[in-house]
């Protein structure tokens, strides 16, 4: 910690900086490590410096890479939003992911790459899609065969590397 | 308007003459304004504020103790007027915080923060802030004396993390 100031006045300053100047300092001293990932510290920071959500197209930047989980955004076009950089990534979109489509986002620590997973459900199957940032493509992923549940909530819940979705069975 | 006037004694012994209504910006000589807490020369002591520090405190809060009055807003001032009178006020905490060095900074938020003054708090944070964004970590820890307490291996691991915010 620093020799003049205590730690509440260490995070006041803290909070008026950008979440880039934040990731760097990161490694000034264990203290402030401490300080930047602590959930309060997010909660202080919303309240001082609210990220905007700036829908300007000049700030659309195709090349940018997704460093947040803070899931997708979608208006028609299915749009990434990085609040760090504060770039977007719109997800090409070959008549795959419709607006009422189940969504999922998240980092897959193998590949290092971040994903989207989207349900394509017919009656008879449930085929899972994915979307690598990495290769900027579709694939088809599993194939569940005679789905008998209904999603709770469109979007998954990404957790300890995992994306989950709340389901509910078919049968009474 | 009321012009009482207090005085105020550092912890060095500089005694400074304040008006009551400027003092109360600060919670904690509001407070002690109303216990009477005053030493043998009638001076209300801070034991934690240099004089120096203090000189610029009450600087501070003469500049802004026509903000609270309560008879300015029956006035009706017009958006213009009430912009342009926050414009001048921005461009005096402009130039007050220009005029010091980050060191006094750091002591002028210790005293902003025993006095509990929550604007000047506010402005030497954002001033501070201001002064760090886009350095080193190495730089920030010499502003702000600060051990690297990392192994280098930890270090480098939090760098490649964030190696993003390094370009």
């Amino acid at each position: 910690m620093s020799k003049f100031l205590p730690e509440e006045l260490d995070v006041e300053i803290l909070v008026r900086l950008s979440t880039k100047d934040l990731a760097r300092f990161k490694c000034v001293c264990k203290t402030w490590r401490g300080l930047i990932n602590h959930r309060r510290f997010a909660q202080r920071y919303q309240y001082i410096s609210p990220l905007e959500f700036p829908l300007d197209q000049s700030m659309i930047d195709e090349s940018t890479c997704v460093l947040h989980c803070d899931g997708p955004l979608k208006n028609h076009t299915l749009m990434v939003w990085n609040p760090s950089s504060k770039h977007f990534k719109i997800v090409p979109n070959p008549g795959i992911y419709q607006d009422s489509s189940i969504l999922g986002f998240g980092y897959d620590p193998v590949y290092d790459d971040y994903k989207v997973v989207t349900f394509i459900d017919r009656l008879d199957s449930s085929t899972a899609h994915v979307f690598d940032f990495r290769t900027d493509s579709w694939r088809e992923s599993v194939r569940i065969p005679i789905p008998d549940w209904h999603y709770r909530e469109r979007r998954g819940t990404f957790l300890d590397q995992c994306l989950y979705w709340i389901t509910m069975s078919h049968a009474v | 308007m009321s012009s009482n006037m207090i005085m105020l004694k550092s912890s060095d012994g500089a005694s400074f003459e304040i008006e009551e209504a400027a003092a109360r910006k600060s919670k904690i000589i509001a407070n002690m304004i109303e216990v009477e807490c005053v030493d043998e020369d009638k001076a209300i002591p801070l034991q934690n504020v240099t004089g120096n520090i203090l000189a610029l405190v009450i600087e501070y809060c003469n500049k802004h103790i026509v903000d609270d009055d309560d008879d300015v807003a029956t006035e009706e001032a017009s958006e213009e007027e009430e912009e342009a009178k926050k414009k001048k006020v921005d461009d005096w905490e402009a130039e007050f915080m220009n005029s010091m060095s980050l060191e006094t900074m750091f002591e002028l938020l210790l005293a902003a923060n025993y006095l509990n003054i929550k604007s000047l708090i506010d402005l030497v944070c954002q001033t501070i802030a201001n002064n760090i964004k886009d350095k080193t970590p190495e730089e920030v820890r010499k502003i702000f004396s600060i051990e690297n307490d990392f192994t280098p291996e930890e270090e480098e691991e939090i760098r490649k993390e964030n190696a993003w915010a390094f370009g």
